[in-house]
């Protein structure tokens, strides 16, 4: 068993894969930060000839995009279903932008790949979301930190709360917030963005789930806590423009115990 | 009226509304300036908070950092927080952060019984280790930043 600690730059983040191995990682994290670098190839809108972009300008269609664009957009549709419009992958301006969803869609897909090859016992932390392996033996691995709502670049960076998820059916953290790219959820119902919290983190099964939830509250606003206060399998801690915090119910019960 | 003093708290408010509790605290409170988190495992986590006890350094960057043979380790300043101290050491070698380490860390156990229990686990947990943080997506560059700041504390 030995160590494996991995940083990979892509989608203008960076991906860590942190975890414990009895085989050579090596040629499985390959793999897995190849379908990172395949689904930012075809979706990143920062790339001009990317499939997406060229979706973007009018210049494609759907069905002549790379059949995994087709399964992004019904999957995007389920989500605005799901959440009752608040997660939405049509800009303002109507061009299909899945980026609130693709990191997490990749960052799921390259973790089959070590699943697969009977890696199972890491963490991955998305540029910010985090996935826990169903068979994470580190204890400290179940405990996930939530920024500061400011930039980890800034002086005031730290650590707000932790939450620990050992023994809970959470595997996946996932937070939006205004700290790192600033209003960069756009509000898909009106032309105002929500000024009642300035981040929120979504606890959840998967991280896709997590990654949706916490887009579609941070374009919600406040109303979300109830909106996901009445979902199953979900719970969400909001820091309030005022500073002040305010979660769903059940919280409190993933908070950290101290460690003595 | 309490001192505004961001380590003094208020009240907690467990707010029934709508049937469901809504709980409020002051978050001001919770982030006291405190700085740690520990990966002992050489997570990048621990680098970033590291970094935030130092001034954010752009002149060095880690390809200009002059590749050193042998690992290098500096210790932090042992950073006292509300409820206790703590000290991080950070190792490199070949230029490259291999290993972040908690070499000292105490809470203080057992606060005051008087405190509401919900302000209790919030105070408790942030005194808790981690191996990952979540925030908002940082970028690249941002990631670089606050990585450079805890390399320019290495000797």
């Amino acid at each position: 068993m030995h160590e494996f600690n991995h940083l990979e730059e892509c989608m203008g983040t960076v991906f860590q894969f942190s975890g414990l191995s009895e085989i050579d990682e090596a040629e499985f994290l390959e793999s897995a930060t190849n379908t990172l670098h395949k689904a930012d190839a075809i979706f990143s809108l920062y790339k001009p000839e990317s499939p997406l972009s060229r979706l973007a300008r009018g210049e494609t269609s759907v069905s002549q995009c790379p059949g995994v664009v087709e399964q992004v957009w019904e999957l995007c549709e389920s989500w605005a279903k799901k959440t009752d419009g608040w997660f939405s992958a049509f800009t303002p301006e109507h061009t299909f932008d899945p980026s609130g969803l693709v990191k997490t869609w990749a960052a799921q897909a390259a973790v089959e790949k070590l699943l697969e090859a009977g890696i199972t016992d890491f963490t991955l932390n998305a540029g910010g979301d985090i996935l826990i392996s169903d068979g994470q033996s580190r204890e400290e691995f179940w405990r996930v930190a939530i920024s500061k709502p400011v930039s980890i670049a800034d002086a005031e960076a730290g650590v707000l709360t932790v939450l620990d998820l050992s023994g809970t059916e959470f595997r996946a953290v996932a937070t939006s917030g205004s700290a790192e790219r600033g209003q960069h959820i756009w509000n898909p119902k009106s032309n105002e963005n929500q000024q009642d919290f300035t981040q929120v983190s979504v606890i959840a099964r998967d991280i896709v789930e997590a990654d949706v939830w916490a887009t579609a509250a941070f374009a919600e606003g406040i109303r979300s806590l109830e909106r996901i206060n009445n979902q199953a399998h979900l719970e969400a801690l909001y820091v309030m423009a005022d500073g002040s915090l305010q979660a769903t119910d059940g919280v409190l019960a993933l908070l950290a115990k101290a460690t003595r | 009226m309490q001192s505004s003093s961001k380590y003094t708290f208020r009240p907690v408010k467990v707010k029934k509304t709508g049937g469901f509790a809504t709980l409020v605290l002051v978050a001001g409170a919770i982030w006291g300036g405190i700085v740690f988190g520990v990966d002992q495992n050489g997570g990048w986590n621990a680098v970033l908070n590291l970094a935030s006890n130092v001034t954010p350094s752009t002149s060095v960057s880690p390809t200009q950092t002059t590749p050193n043979p042998g690992p290098v380790t500096a210790n932090g300043d042992p950073i006292n927080y509300p409820f206790g101290t703590i000290q991080l050491s950070v190792t490199r070698s070949n230029g490259k952060i291999s290993k972040v380490g908690l070499i000292q860390a105490s809470a203080s156990a057992g606060r005051d019984q008087a405190f509401p229990s919900l302000e209790q686990a919030a105070i408790s947990a942030n005194g808790t280790n981690f191996g990952n943080m979540s925030g908002a997506t940082y970028t690249t560059d941002t990631f670089k930043q606050a990585l450079n700041s805890a390399i320019s504390k290495l000797p």
